[in-house]
């Protein structure tokens, strides 16, 4: 796109452009421009800085703060050679600068060189893309799904911002009748969070065995997590023992949002106490509780991302639970959806990750 | 938008002026001036949340990964004027039972 008002510039430009086989668009304003850009996938801009209708250096600045995913690059065209102009260019985020009178060839190397790079940063950016999906798509292996495990009664939903996250779970059949349930939340939102969940998977099924009490899961996982974790990271972890056998619930938390329970007759019961986060504290201390259920009580444990996008984090914990209810009727897989659904629409718009996972006795 | 907090050393004490947002995007951005700016002369690491509306689990990371330093040095951390939900999140991960947490109610613990 080439803005600018003087009919003589702009032709010798179109004319330079074209010449050498490119695609021009002309804008004699900033108005003109801006619709333009609304209609036009557009690759580069020669912006003159002084139009008509406004300086085109603030209107960069304005349609950049408007347009967060601007990404073509934008050469100033100008007769003011001056530093003091220039330097105002490269702040706004130009890339570099044509002056007047035009030198045919410096105009084209200039726009072949930036049209080059911006092709080399899309190329990057989509390997980065590719690459992350591969990470996801390998992370959510390492994750069960419910259909691979019938006998363990469970579906889960699962929401990522980026392909790879630090958000995880895990179900393990720790005994004939004994099924352990981990959700998890790794502490920032590098790439390095969604490979720390790796480790954490390796260390549960390590631990995770019917000789350990759950709390003594988290004790070891925690022993070991210190040993290799930076110094800021840590995990908040929610693990649920569901024994099938004699009815029991055990639920085991460090750090990690309350878990729900609801019985088959509806009553919920929100389960919010205290404990340490995970890697972070040698003599951690962890919150248990063990319950006698019923047949077909259901156990809903989440990340923080379902529930944070509210004002307040309780009313999100508020409104889960109300959800719970409500689909106590239907069967987990269509309870796990319309929970999902209704959260969102009722405010639930968190950037982080999120799991839901409901375990039904 | 990123906001870097605030650094001021006032005797052995550092001073950590938050802003509104204490996330990964500052963390990542302010946490290499910090650790330079803990020096031998620091015994305290006071940080201030009074203009704090969100803190993520990179900025509790970096609360926690300072007090358990200064805690090798026989040093201390603070955490001043949390807001309400702040305090119920960092309560909720038993910090306040570990660190000196002062929410804008007043409430004094750790």
């Amino acid at each position: 796109m080439i803005v600018e008002d003087e009919l003589t510039s702009s032709i010798i430009l179109q004319k330079v452009l074209e010449g050498y086989g490119y695609d021009t668009i002309w804008a004699r304003n900033l108005t003109i421009a801006g619709n333009l850009l609304e209609e036009h996938d557009v690759s580069l801009m020669l912006l003159d800085i002084n139009l008509p209708d406004g300086n085109g250096i603030e209107w960069y600045l304005n349609y950049k703060s408007n347009h967060l995913n601007q990404t073509f690059p934008v050469l100033f065209v100008t007769a003011d050679e001056t530093s003091e102009q220039k330097i105002r260019g490269f702040d706004a985020g130009a890339v570099d600068y044509i002056t007047k009178p035009f030198d045919q060839l410096e105009i084209l190397a200039r726009v072949k060189t930036h049209l080059r790079l911006r092709a080399a940063y899309e190329r990057l950016t989509e390997l980065q893309s590719e690459r992350l999906k591969k990470l996801g798509n390998s992370q959510k292996l390492m994750m069960p799904h419910p259909d691979n495990l019938p006998g363990a009664s469970f579906a889960v939903q699962m929401k990522q911002i980026n392909h790879a996250g630090g958000d995880f779970y895990d179900v393990v059949q720790t005994g004939t009748n004994l099924w352990d349930y981990i959700i998890a939340d790794a502490s920032g939102h590098d790439l390095d969070t969604s490979l720390w969940t790796a480790t954490l998977k390796a260390l549960f099924h390590e631990y995770a065995t019917v000789l350990n009490t759950p709390d003594e899961i988290l004790q070891l996982i925690n022993k070991s997590l210190l040993k290799i974790l930076p110094i800021h990271q840590f995990f908040t972890i929610l693990l649920a023992r569901v024994n099938k056998k004699n009815g029991t619930v055990t639920l085991v938390s460090a750090g990690h949002p309350p878990p729900i329970i609801i019985s088959p007759h509806g009553e919920v019961s929100i389960f919010d106490q205290e404990s340490d986060i995970l890697g972070m504290f040698p003599n951690a201390v962890f919150a248990s509780t063990t319950l006698n259920v019923r047949l077909g009580t259901r156990i809903f444990i989440y990340t923080d991302g379902l529930v944070e996008g509210f004002e307040d984090m309780q009313e999100g914990i508020t409104k889960l639970a109300e959800m719970a209810q409500k689909t106590m009727q239907l069967c987990v897989r269509k309870a796990i959806a319309q929970s999902h659904t209704q959260l969102q629409r009722l405010g639930s718009f968190s950037h982080d990750d999120s799991i839901l996972m409901i375990v039904e006795v | 938008m990123s906001e870097i907090p605030l650094l001021t050393v006032n005797n052995d004490c550092l001073m950590v002026t938050c802003k509104t947002n204490f996330t990964a995007e500052e963390v990542h951005q302010f946490q290499g001036h910090l650790l330079d700016s803990i020096t031998d002369d620091i015994s305290k690491v006071v940080f201030d949340l009074t203009e704090t509306t969100y803190l993520d689990s990179s900025g509790i990371g970096l609360l926690v990964a300072c007090h358990n330093s200064m805690n090798l040095l026989d040093g201390s951390v603070e955490i001043r004027n949390v807001s309400e939900n702040i305090y119920r999140l960092l309560s909720l991960m038993r910090l306040t039972k570990r660190i000196n947490v002062t929410s804008t109610q007043g409430d004094d613990h750790g």
